[in-house]
């Protein structure tokens, strides 16, 4: 299960880490050249498990790719041990979502960054846009992954970046590994585009408590309306006070779909129908994070794909 | 118990308390995968709801339980035999003893960024124990948790705790602490309050005021506060990260408090003076407002626009409006206790508990719905003493 509210942590911090990747970037670029330096370092390191599997199918059998993040963890607090910790130090490259998602392992990356590891913020090559509510606004919106033009992109970039700086792989080989996954991520997009296009635009509403889908609302004009969604505990004995928040956004939204993890999704729907005359079904979406094999959601091709059926048959049920 | 007093410095796990559940590292701990190095280290899980706990402790037996009220659960977390109270961090329950107190990993917690939270479930497990007996107070930020003990403070790294590990990094010579803005503000016993870095040497801002007769303590979103003998000592920072005190004194007829008591983060504390009265501090307004109870023996406030809820000593709780005084609600609760430890009450972002060690039970009640009484959990052992955490 991840995160009912993320978002970034503030500027300042990526901005720091930024500056020192683009230092980091200099110093091994001139260093390249000195054979015994750059033997020191082997394989990409990647944080998340969603750009993880991406760079694993860029870079196929070319390289040893080492991804952090495990399946179903928390991007933004999943920590690492020492061992993986020297790992990012002496990788080739270091693949990162950045944007201040991986708040847990920053200072790793950070770390890495200036002990002169290459290192690659997939998230500031892809147009991010800025949250643009709460305390949060202006800062950049890290979930760029819910869009997949914005993957396709991050694909190329990532591909860029192993021809140039991991030794030994055969570039021709990465493209065409590269080309072939874009193709895919781009079939995701243009399935998309079919499934929302079919919907009515007083059905474009994702009623909900996650704060990831600002890119895919983006992309295909959807409207992210927020919501409290109730939780356990009140669920177990409420009151029109505790439903109050979903029962109007449901309400003035009039859909009949609320996208929310609940530890109790049948009982909230049902809470709602009886107690606030409101039904709904609730619909759990995959966000921050790929599933172990076999859970729905174990390469981001399948979460997408996944989504973007649970959002176009939930918002076009009658 | 001896408290080590070379900073920073492992305190040793002693034998006596947590029989059961035995000392160390928490329970459940995901080993080290040495054969995968290249995997990845699970620890917390983030959810999506808040993970309240009730940590529930049986004064008789010593036995203490984790309740969750969402599954209505109770699971056990081991013994603390002689067990007298109870005090959190948000995280970490610290179970006092006459000789010192356990601590206990409740793997909840909540990390506040101001406009959002996250929410966090990990393992629970007992992590050591502390020389904090009766009487000691906790309160916390995500580095240290201070604890306010009758033989003084102690200062424990938050990260070494959440690593199964007590770990203290400061023993500032105070009676009465809280964490403020990245320092430690003290209270010392001749009223000299002093700003302090977390390792406890001096830091550079003069605070200019006193606290004579130091007790209570709290940490809010607005600021902290220090409860002194003649009134309380409001701690704030401004934008240019300078700290500044002011003293709000107790209007006429209100007597010093003896400790704050609120939801966690939020500005508006419920005070239990000495006389068994209860005063409600706006720390926003630097504002006290006194409340007509009647004999208290627990209160506890939920914010700013929300109700200040009072159990008294015949048993019936009330609710308030911590603006004007005036009682906007009220219910018979418990049995009124002839002996034995108050029952305490906790608020969250939905419910309040109030435990009830006479029935057995604990009471859940929706404090913006003039009181009611939305479950009654019923328990296989008695409730003498309650924390709740995931805050």
């Amino acid at each position: 299960m991840v995160t009912a509210m993320s978002t970034p942590t503030p500027g300042p911090r990526a901005a720091r880490v930024a500056a020192a990747a683009a230092v980091a970037l200099a110093l091994t670029t001139a260093a390249t050249g000195c054979a015994a330096f750059g033997g020191d370092r082997s394989g990409i390191v990647v944080t998340t498990n969603i750009l993880g599997d991406a760079t694993r199918a860029i870079v196929g059998d070319e390289a040893e790719v080492t991804v952090l993040m495990g399946p179903n963890a928390d991007p933004h607090s999943f920590g690492i041990s020492a061992p993986q910790a020297a790992a990012l130090e002496s990788a080739e490259l270091v693949v990162y979502n950045g944007l201040g998602l991986e708040e847990g392992v920053l200072r790793n990356v950070e770390a890495a960054a200036e002990a002169g590891t290459p290192v690659l913020e997939v998230g500031a090559g892809v147009d991010p846009i800025d949250y643009t509510d709460g305390d949060t606004a202006g800062t950049p919106d890290p979930h760029f992954w819910t869009d997949p033009v914005r993957m396709a992109d991050a694909v190329d970039l990532v591909a860029d970046e192993v021809v140039e700086r991991v030794s030994g792989v055969d570039a021709d080989r990465v493209r065409d590994n590269a080309d072939a996954y874009r193709a895919e991520v781009e079939a995701l997009h243009t399935d998309a585009e079919e499934a929302f296009g079919a919907l009515p635009d007083d059905r474009r509403r994702l009623v909900t408590n996650h704060h990831v889908f600002g890119y895919l609302a983006q992309r295909y004009d959807f409207e992210v309306v927020g919501a409290v969604i109730p939780s356990g505990t009140t669920l177990a004995s409420p009151s029109s006070a505790d439903l109050e928040s979903l029962a109007s956004a449901v309400a003035d939204s009039g859909v009949p779909a609320v996208f929310a993890d609940s530890s109790q999704p049948d009982r909230l729907a049902q809470v709602m129908a009886e107690e606030a005359g409101v039904d709904i079904e609730v619909v759990p979406l995959f966000t921050e994070s790929l599933t172990a094999e076999g859970e729905g959601a174990a390469t981001y091709l399948e979460m997408t794909a996944a989504n973007t059926e649970a959002i176009a048959g939930a918002l076009s049920a009658d | 118990m001896t408290i080590p007093r070379t900073a920073p410095a492992a305190l040793v796990c002693a034998a006596g308390l947590l029989l059961a559940a035995g000392c160390g590292a928490p329970e459940e701990a995901p080993p080290e995968e040495e054969a995968t190095p290249h995997g990845y280290v699970e620890g917390a899980e983030e959810t999506a709801e808040p993970q309240w706990r009730l940590v529930l402790a049986d004064a008789a037996t010593g036995a203490v339980h984790l309740f969750d009220p969402a599954t209505e659960e109770a699971a056990g977390a081991g013994e603390v035999p002689g067990v007298t109270g109870a005090t959190t961090d948000g995280r970490f329950a610290y179970l006092t003893t006459d000789d010192g107190a356990a601590v206990l990993d409740s793997g909840t917690w909540t990390v506040d960024h101001g406009d959002h939270v996250h929410y966090y479930r990990a393992p629970s497990g007992t992590v050591g124990e502390v020389p904090a007996p009766t009487g000691t107070a906790a309160t916390g930020d995500v580095a240290v948790t201070v604890l306010t003990t009758p033989d003084g403070v102690q200062v424990l790294d938050r990260a070494a705790l959440e690593e199964g590990e007590v770990t203290e990094t400061a023993a500032p010579e105070a009676v009465a602490a809280v964490p403020f803005a990245g320092h430690l503000v003290t209270a010392a016993g001749d009223g000299t309050v002093a700003a302090l870095d977390r390792e406890g040497a001096p830091a550079d801002h003069d605070l200019a005021a006193d606290c004579p007769d130091p007790r209570g303590q709290a940490v809010t979103r607005r600021g902290a506060v220090l409860g002194c003998a003649d009134g309380a000592l409001l701690l704030t920072e401004d934008d240019d990260g300078a700290l500044h005190a002011e003293k709000v004194p107790y209007p006429d007829g209100v007597d010093p408090v003896a400790g704050f008591h609120h939801r966690a983060g939020t500005p508006v504390l419920a005070g239990l003076t000495e006389d068994g009265g209860v005063a409600v501090l706006d720390v926003g307004a630097a504002e006290w407002t006194p409340i007509d109870t009647g004999p208290a023996v627990a209160a506890s406030a939920a914010g700013e626009g929300l109700p200040v809820l009072v159990l008294g000593d015949d048993g019936t709780l009330r609710a308030f409006d911590p603006a004007t005084g005036e009682e906007t609600a009220s219910t018979d609760l418990v049995e009124p206790a002839e002996d034995g430890p108050a029952p305490s009450v906790w608020i969250d972002t939905g419910r309040a508990y109030v435990n009830d060690p006479a029935a057995d039970a604990v009471h859940e009640i929706d404090y913006n719905d003039d009181l009611r009484v939305a479950r009654t959990f019923d328990l296989e052992f008695s409730p003498d003493h309650m924390v709740e955490t995931g805050w």
